[in-house]
């Protein structure tokens, strides 16, 4: 017992020296199914139960937030008097101390109430500082909260403040913070938000960067239009990057990812140490970048995608490619072959 | 920021409860196995009326806020009802060695017939009436449980001054992520920590179910 004892102790004496550091902020939970994607959601002021001018601004607000902050293929918010799902100004939301209660029922719509200025809660009294020329200390930001529903209304939840590691990663807190603590006007989904919606919705494109939240894992394949050239002969080669198979999220894995910055390298044959020979260009939207170049002598290659600082995303290389290069006019044992398949370029 | 993983403990907190669990396994001496701290665990089965009572759990501690559990840690096999049961999520309830207190409710999520409903909640620092639990000393060893009971897949506590940020106190549980490739993984009916240290705090604990929802409750504790 004894023994079992002391190695249970060291074992967490371990942990706390070697794991003290490891905070990092999760993507957001969520939860239920999802709406369609890209699916526009409409809402409506609730007949009776309409807000003031100043809150209908700060509500609108926050949907065009919602939309242009989402970086996935989430519900597009916008205000309309026909629309299926409706916001109310009320003090119909269950328990005696919530500011806002929002319902999802998707695909079909969703309800948001927000409490009325002034309300007694059983903490205080509500203020919104929308509704202050000099909003005070301790208001609440109305365009903030409304964001923080329209993330309810996206399937989104509350992440546990230990799993934040940063207070702007998310808008989804537990307990939103008033005017004039740090994040209380935060206008826009954090990371660890986009992270969850672009693992519910997928990202808006295949261009779209990643959400920092995020770290997943690339691949790349790397492929010449010939394997050898006669010197002074033109190699065109294509480059394909995507999220790796083994994502974490089924709906991400294998995901192309286009418009990133590809760089083509070389090595001598039997050397160690890789050389940028260029930048490949962007070949069309489905992941694929190219880059012809004329070659004199014969080199590995492989294309790199170095790991960006803004999106949540691994770097990679492509397995590597010999191309051998001949003297004009020298042998050649794949000549025919060549000329059958690469007919159009100048090989062998 | 980096891949989800699991939020690990400051270092002082770790060892705080490493001590604990050194103290709390190596006195009980049982064959079978000791409460694990920030784990769902066999703790003893708590009383969940909202007015203060006692529980059967006892524990002394010593003045460097070391618990010593003297109690026999009977393991609660009731039924669990489904929580798709529950229109809204069940009290929080938090138990010491001495009383078990309902903490107030906080924001959730939570699944019904009608869809899913979240409520937010301002923040409890600022609730006049908040439910109170007082340990008798730091570290003091703290369970909690719902009424109804029931199953959750992890649990985090935090506390903190009512006008600070929190600081993450114990965690027990899985990140189970159900938009991932995992299993959803155990559920658990209770978690056991270690108290705070000395002083006044707002005590919050956030739970999550295997669908997503989620549940959070607050306490007042002032820690001799």
């Amino acid at each position: 017992m004894i023994r079992i004892c002391g190695s249970a102790f060291v074992a967490t004496v371990l942990l706390a020296l070697c794991g003290g550091n490891a905070l990092a902020s999760s993507p957001t939970p969520a939860s239920g199914p999802t709406w369609n994607p890209n699916q526009h959601v409409d809402y409506r002021w609730k007949a009776g139960d309409e807000p003031p001018a100043w809150m209908k601004a700060a509500i609108n607000a926050a949907a065009q937030d919602s939309n242009d902050s989402r970086g996935a293929k989430a519900a597009v918010l916008s205000q309309s008097d026909s629309g299926s799902s409706w916001i109310a100004y009320s003090a119909d939301i269950p328990t005696t101390w919530a500011i806002g209660y929002t319902v999802r029922s998707i695909p079909s719509n969703f309800t948001m109430r927000l409490r009325p200025q002034g309300y007694p809660l059983d903490w205080g009294t509500l203020r919104w500082c929308q509704f202050y020329d000099s909003p005070p200390t301790g208001c609440y930001d109305a365009e903030m909260i409304a964001l923080h529903e329209f993330g309810h209304s996206q399937t989104l939840d509350h992440p546990d403040d230990a799993d934040v590691d940063t207070w702007t990663d998310t808008v989804m807190h537990w307990a939103p913070k008033t005017k004039s603590k740090a994040g209380w006007n935060q206008h826009e989904f954090g990371p660890c938000d986009v992270a969850r919606l672009q693992i519910r919705y997928d990202p808006l494109t295949n261009s779209t960067p990643y959400s920092t939240c995020l770290d997943l894992d690339t691949d790349m394949s790397l492929s010449a239009s010939a394997t050898s050239v006669y010197s002074g002969g033109s190699i065109t080669f294509t480059a394909r990057l995507r999220v790796a198979d083994d994502a974490s999220w089924p709906l991400l894995a294998s995901n192309p990812l286009s418009g990133r910055s590809i760089v083509i390298q070389r090595r001598a044959v039997g050397g160690t140490s890789w050389a940028n020979v260029g930048s490949m260009a962007v070949l069309d939207d489905n992941g694929r970048y190219t880059r012809s170049l004329t070659l004199t002598d014969a080199y590995d290659y492989r294309a790199s995608f170095a790991a960006p600082n803004n999106e949540g995303l691994e770097g990679t290389t492509s397995p590597i490619v010999r191309v051998t290069v001949y003297s004009s006019g020298g042998e050649c044992g794949e000549t025919k072959s060549l000329i059958e398949r690469h007919g159009s370029f100048y090989t062998c | 920021m980096r891949r989800p993983g699991t939020t690990a403990l400051a270092p002082p907190a770790t060892v705080l409860i490493g001590c604990l669990w050194l103290v709390v396994a190596c006195a009980v001496g049982s064959p079978s196995e000791p409460p694990s701290i920030g784990q769902a665990s066999p703790t003893p089965a708590v009383s969940t009326p909202r007015a203060t009572s006692a529980s059967t759990a006892t524990a002394s501690t010593s003045a460097t806020g070391a618990a010593t559990a003297s109690a026999t840690a009977a393991p609660t096999l009731a039924p669990v009802p489904p929580t798709g049961g529950l229109a809204s999520p069940p009290d929080g309830i938090l138990a010491d060695a001495a009383n078990s207190v309902t903490g107030n409710d906080g924001s959730y999520c939570w699944t019904s017939a009608s869809g899913t409903a979240c409520v937010d909640f301002a923040d409890f620092g600022h609730v006049p009436e908040l439910a109170e639990l007082d340990p008798s000393a730091a570290g003091a060893a703290l369970t909690f449980s719902t009424d109804p009971s029931i199953e959750f897949i992890s649990w985090k506590a935090s506390y903190g001054t009512p006008d600070g940020d929190l600081m993450p106190l114990a965690n027990g549980g899985s990140d189970y992520d159900p938009d991932g490739n995992a299993t959803p993984p155990a559920g658990m009916t209770k978690g056991w920590f270690a108290g705070p240290p000395t002083g006044t705090w707002i005590l919050t604990i956030g739970i999550h179910l295997v669908d997503g929802d989620d549940a959070s409750y607050g306490w007042r504790m002032t820690v001799p």
